[in-house]
């Protein structure tokens, strides 16, 4: 089947309007939440039914074409990019197929986005707790492929800790269930497995999650230090206390200025060397009680005020300059680098000094605004992607931090995935033979190697990468 | 002892075992053609379908801690080291992995991961896989392969610890893991509430219990025969586990006196439940399903526990657990339907071809299979 | 006074290497088209691209599409590209999802000037915008209008399939206010005088409604100046990429409000005020105009804006069910949220029902349902259903186009309510007490 072929045939199955071949229309697509790089496909397909999607994987299973599936295309690591080859689109399946508040369970269509859900089942009093910050935008089904985190991941946990069942199509056009609706599921955990394959295992066809019942109460607090150490040795004191915050976010000092100096001004002392936000939540009585505790640890820490946000208007504006820290970066350049990376809580204090130095050894600007309960840094650089002298020496710079962080025993990924942007990070941590372990992990499900093509694993680390199972099969039935 | 190894020769617990050794072995089973039985200290040993291998490998002697940095709040161990063993080094720092599947005190943490096995804390900690955040595992290819890492947030590579967590060691053989830890809750309270009988009792108080605000540790539902072998009366009752502050722990007791007759126990309940729940047992096998289905789910443990037998459930989690030294007829034993799940753990060796032949028969299993054992040299047969 | 703020800081400069369109308003543009970090916060907020699921349909993707205009990658006559910005209500509810600040509005009236460089404007579009520019032309139709609307003749054509059906709904909703009593407005006029903006919409089709505005805001301390020679305000020549229309009309309303020497411009249209606001940005290039311009537009208010700084002052009983949409050019373009509701809270007896996506557009959006009327029709159905589901009696809305366009809706689906201002209701609650 050539292209057209295949294209006529989808059409067939979600109509003309959803099949995209022409250049100017599939521009928009070249492009996903990190927009340093543009890949195009080479035709777009929208499927807005199970069924449908079920055909139009079969279509590209018959004609052995690679695709790239996509959500929302709020990604942070270039893994939605479809580099010519087929983009499948999962954004018209959202559907809220049903609501268990007794079970506090969940079914839904990949393309539900991560608000809607929790606006939905909100009034129930459940929560779907994953918020990555995208949660405005991003689908499920993206979560899923990213194994998504988000601030509350803290004390909640990743979307791996929240998903109960899927149904998947395999990139072969088989279906199969992975984990369990309901009770417990032997075998292999292939559930595990399958969340955070950044779509290079199948396609969630639809996905069973766990809510969580609504907090309380929930309690928001603002501590500003001088300096950055301090902040950071409060940040290991307030999680070693027993106290576990709902969310712990630091900026620092350029961060905070960008931010207060934008229209997102939140309140933050402008001559902070570092602020801490930290939220805990829970049953009033706790709460309260933690809050009291938090407040000593970072008194005694050396905070220099604690302020706790009196009502939920004062409360939404502290959070307004953690949440809208990307947008006021937006301001400042025409193009950002958001690098994510985690490190050991303990290395806190040093990998910012270390951070600090590589920002003027480069001479860029570095704004610091990450999850620091997880140890999960967030280094953001605003630059001009249309200077090829800085956009090298930003380069540069982003490498040299993910190399300090990979120095004290650190991941070069901690929420947004590898993609396309970090595969070139991927042999910092880990040796050949265990990328060869995880190609192989990909090879059972999708051992034609169709789904989401030359991501996360560097491909020279795949064993036999030139001659897929299925080409090695046909090789031998040939020789037979 | 039916699924045990048969005739173990190599390696059966000698010292001296490491990673080097693991792949050694697995190597030389291999040029030997020869099956691999792997294990910890050996509680689970009795579990799963009759494994038929010449040699064993005991990860048990290859313990201790590797890492541990008290303000990252994690912990790497070797794959033999025993949970009671992480709990001890943990606990001097105020932290602890809230962990205790059956037989806790002597579990290795490598067994614990591959069985996946959990206990009470389940119900507000969750299980082995959400704990783990890095493992180095000797393939059945005899590839020494790392997946994750040691901070507590990490999405680079492909997911093969979730792979590990219940593949009863026929994928890999885990050498080491490292895990999140936890502050240990400053106040820690055990309380035991009466519960009624019959199914539609059990299912009220669990609907009750899910609704009210407590967020328990543990909240786990006990038949009258573990109930006396812990100190309680012969009857059912639910231990609810509180943990916290003061003040969050003591609204919460009142919450639950509301709720019915409560009696304040001793922490050290759970330890003898733990011991309880996993001694040798003839059969035992889980029941689960939608939380709202409990009570028909602890009927029927209920009725295969018969007099002596022993059940518990974490409601909250939809999972009743039987264990008895009475083996029921093969028409009895549970099979699994629309609305419930059956884990068979340990049954006698001739009904497992008829009643659970494999756990893993799918294509795609059968795919990840060939992928890291391709010859069937570890634990062979054990999920089927 | 509360005065709702726009984001002010500067955006982000840089250029594109071989600019393919150098000169044109969309490549002044570029800074905000710089400000546009691709997140995709905005997607969920479209209500085009919630309707048609492309992301071409919707803000992010319209950017691109402007971006690869400038860089080359595609030509102002690309069917695609003008389909898709031709496609847009300009709702501007982006703009208050979007976390940096994207003036979106502004990029869209630039595109849409840059495309009508090289191609014509539908016809019914030319006709419409050449009337508002004329007020010899205008008067005549609004009079006609509103004569034919005071028959049953529109009502009976209102179901006529097409555009002409539903533009006979939308003449046949005009009349359907609220019955109210008569009073005497007075008041101290401490708080200022004001020159009523009377609108060509406004005036010509709810003539009531203005000559409400005039009461309140005499009720509640303001005083009343005359701006003769004021016209248009341009939105619906923005809008469309008339721009050279657009800042004719705005001149000759500088001139006329300026000597009105009133402290406020009091609108009760929300794309008018919006418009208005913007004055300054419009004629940023004219050296001669620009300072006026900019002085003029600090003194609009939307009456809402004038009556919240006032309290206002509560009225008489009014025991009506009513719900609240928010109209986007008050909404999203102005940042006016909270003030059209202390108008409603000022009328004892009132019960307000909330309206699920109030903030979303109902596909009127000018001319919009007219020129566009399959996708507004899929954006208004949606409105819709939220609205029935209020079980309210009237429908308060702050602009004449959505007034007309849900008011052309509940008709054509045979519902009692009515779409109101939220003046009319005041006005009412001030009559009777």
């Amino acid at each position: 089947m050539n292209l057209d072929e295949v294209s006529a045939r989808l059409t067939e199955v979600v109509g003309e309007r959803h099949v995209l071949t022409r250049v100017s229309e599939l521009l928009v697509y070249s492009s996903d939440g990190l927009p340093g790089y543009r890949k195009q496909p080479t035709l777009a397909v929208f499927p807005g039914t199970r069924d449908e999607t079920i055909a139009v994987v079969r279509i590209l299973a018959e004609a052995k074409l690679p695709f790239v599936p996509r959500g929302a295309g709020t990604g942070l690591s270039g893994g939605a990019l479809a580099d010519g080859v087929v983009l499948l689109g999962l954004h018209r399946l959202k559907n809220i197929i049903s609501i268990d508040v007794e079970n506090r369970r969940a079914k839904v269509e990949p393309g539900v986005v991560n608000l809607k859900l929790n606006r939905t089942v909100a009034p129930k009093g459940l929560m779907y707790a994953p918020d990555p910050s995208s949660e405005a935008a991003c689908t499920i089904g993206g979560n899923i492929a990213e194994n998504a985190g988000g601030p509350h991941c803290l004390k909640n946990g990743v979307t791996l800790n929240h998903i109960l069942a899927l149904t998947v199509i395999l990139p072969s056009g088989e279906i199969v269930e992975l984990g369990a609706e309901e009770g417990e599921r032997d075998g292999y955990d292939l559930r595990g497995a399958f969340i955070g394959s950044e779509g290079c295992f199948g396609i969630a066809l639809d996905i069973t999650v766990r809510l969580i019942p609504r907090p309380q109460v929930i309690r928001t607090m603002l501590c500003d230090f001088t300096t950055v150490d301090a902040a950071a040795r409060v940040t290991s004191a307030i999680v070693a206390s027993g106290v576990i915050p709902a969310a712990l976010e630091f900026l620092d000092g350029p961060m905070i200025r960008v931010v207060e100096s934008s229209i997102y001004a939140a309140g933050y002392p402008k001559d902070a060397e570092a602020v801490l936000l930290v939220e805990l939540d829970g049953l009033q009585e706790g709460v309260d009680a933690d809050l009291e505790t938090v407040r000593r640890l970072a008194l005694d820490g050396g905070a220099r005020n604690v302020k706790v946000a009196r009502d939920e208007v004062e409360r939404l504006r502290l959070w307004q300059g953690r949440k809208k820290a990307f947008g006021a970066m937006g301001r400042l350049s025409p193009h950002l680098v958001v690098q994510d990376a985690v490190i050991p809580r303990s290395r806190l204090a040093e990998i910012l000094g270390r951070i600090e130095g590589i920002r003027q050894k480069y001479g860029v600007i570095v704004c610091n605004v990450f999850h620091a309960g997880d140890g999960n840094l967030h280094p953001n650089i605003p630059y001009n992607a249309d200077d090829p002298e800085e956009s090298e020496r930003v380069h540069l710079a982003m490498k040299e931090i993910m190399q300090a962080c990979v120095s004290v025993g650190g991941s070069i990924t901690g929420e947004h995935g590898v993609g396309l942007d970090k595969m070139g990070y991927m042999d910092l941590i880990f040796d050949p033979v265990s990328l060869a372990a995880m190609c192989d992990l990909r090879d059972a499900f999708d051992p034609e190697r169709r789904a989401n093509p030359a991501k996360v694993i560097p491909t020279h680390r795949c064993r036999e990468w030139m001659a897929a199972p299925s080409a090695r099969a046909s090789a031998k039935a040939v020789q037979a | 002892m039916d699924g045990s190894a048969i005739g173990a020769r190599v390696g059966e617990g000698g010292a001296g075992v490491s990673t080097e050794t693991v792949v050694a072995s697995v190597r030389d089973a291999a040029g030997a053609n020869e099956r691999l039985r792997i294990s910890g200290a050996g509680g689970w040993m009795t579990a799963g379908r009759p494994v038929q291998a010449l040699r064993a490998v005991s990860l048990a002697p290859d313990k201790g801690i590797v890492d541990y940095v008290p303000d990252d709040l994690t912990i790497t161990v070797r794959a033999g080291t025993s949970l009671a063993d992480i709990f001890a080094a943990t606990r001097v720092n105020n932290q602890w992995l809230p962990l205790d599947p059956p037989g806790a005190s002597m579990s290795t943490i490598g067994a614990t991961i591959a069985t996946a096995s959990s206990g009470p804390l389940a119900h507000g900690a969750g299980y082995a896989r959400d704990f783990i955040l890095g493992v180095e595992l000797v393939t059945g290819k005899g590839d020494v392969v790392r997946s994750g890492g040691r901070v507590v947030k990490n999405v680079a590579g492909f997911d093969l610890m979730r792979l590990m967590c219940g593949s009863w060691g026929t994928l890999a053989v885990i050498t080491e893991a490292t895990l999140r830890l936890y502050a240990m809750p400053r106040v820690d309270r055990t309380f035991a509430l009466r519960a009624p009988g019959g199914a539609n009792g059990i299912e009220k108080l669990a609907a009750e219990l899910r609704a009210a605000p407590l967020a328990a540790l543990s909240m786990e539902l006990v038949n009258a025969t573990l109930a006396r072998k812990v100190g309680l009366d012969a009857d059912n009752f639910i231990l609810v586990r509180l943990g916290g502050n003061e003040n969050v722990v003591g609204v919460q007791m009142k919450t639950l006196a509301g709720m019915g007759e409560i009696v304040e126990t001793d922490g050290v309940i759970w330890d003898k439940l733990s011991e309880a729940v996993s001694q040798p047992a003839t059969f035992s096998l889980r029941l689960s399903g939608l939380p709202t289905a409990i009570g028909g789910l602890w009927s029927a443990a209920e009725q295969l526990a018969g007099n002596d037998g022993q059940t518990h459930s974490t409601f909250s989690r939809g999972i009743v657990r039987v264990t008895s030294n009475v083996v029921p007829d093969a028409a009895a034993i549970p099979r699994p339907t629309a609305s419930q799940r059956v884990t068979y753990e340990v049954l006698p060796a001739q009904l497992w071809q008829s009643i659970s032949p494999s756990v893993v028969g799918s294509r795609l299993s059968e795919n990840v299979h060939d992928a890291y054992d391709p010859h069937r040299l570890l634990n062979p047969g054990i999920l089927g | 006074m509360p005065h709702a703020t726009l984001p002010s800081d500067p955006l982000p400069a840089g250029e594109i290497p071989n600019c393919a369109l150098p000169g044109t308003p969309l490549a002044d543009s570029l800074p905000g088209i710089n400000a546009c970090v691709h997140c995709g916060f905005c997607l969920q907020a479209c209500p085009t691209y919630l309707v048609h699921d492309d992301e071409n349909d919707s803000p992010r993707g319209r950017i691109f599409l402007m971006r690869s205009l400038l860089e080359g990658t595609v030509t102002t006559d690309d069917p695609d590209v003008n389909e898709h910005i031709d496609r847009c209500l300009g709702c501007r509810a982006c703009e208050t999802a979007c976390p940096s600040g994207v003036p979106y509005g502004q990029l869209l009236e630039a595109t849409r000037a840059t495309l009508a460089i090289g191609r014509g404007k539908p016809i019914l579009a030319r006709i419409i915008l050449s009337v508002f520019k004329r007020p010899w032309l205008l008067r005549p139709a609004m009079l006609a209008s509103r004569l034919l609307a005071a028959t049953p003749i529109p009502t009976l054509l209102s179901k006529t399939p097409g555009r002409f059906g539903f533009a006979m709904a939308m003449l046949a909703s005009t009349p359907r206010g609220i019955e109210r009593g008569r009073y005497r407005a007075s008041g101290d006029g401490a708080l200022g005088s004001t020159a009523v903006l009377l609108g060509c919409v406004m005036e010509g089709l709810f003539t009531e409604t203005n000559r409400a505005t005039e009461r309140v805001l005499i009720h509640n301390g303001y005083t009343l100046n005359e701006a003769p020679g004021q016209r248009c305000c341009g939105a619906l020549h923005a809008h469309s990429g008339d721009l050279e229309g657009a800042k004719d009309l705005a001149r000759k309303n500088i001139s006329a409000f300026e000597k009105s020497r009133a402290d406020f411009i009091a609108v009760n249209a929300a794309g008018c005020g919006a418009i208005m606001k913007e004055y300054g940005h419009l004629l940023r290039d004219d050296p001669e105009w620009n300072e006026r311009a900019a002085a003029l537009a600090a003194k609009v208010r939307d009456i809402s804006e004038l009556l919240s700084a006032a309290g206002p002052k509560l009225g008489g009983a009014l025991p009506v069910r009513v719900t609240y949409d928010a109209p986007c050019h008050l909404h999203h373009a102005q940042r006016i949220m909270q003030a059209p509701l202390s108008m409603l809270a000022a009328i004892p007896g009132l019960e307000l029902i909330p309206l699920h996506e109030s903030e979303r557009c109902c596909g009127a959006a000018g001319i919009y349902n007219l020129i566009e009327p399959e996708t507004s029709d899929l954006v208004l159905d949606e409105k819709l259903v939220n609205v029935h589901e209020t079980r309210a009696s009237f429908v308060a809305t702050g602009n004449p186009g959505c007034m007309m366009q849900i008011g052309a809706g509940l008709i054509r689906d045979d519902s009692p309510m009515r779409a109101v201002h939220p003046v009319d209701l005041l006005d009412a609650s001030y009559a009777a007490s």
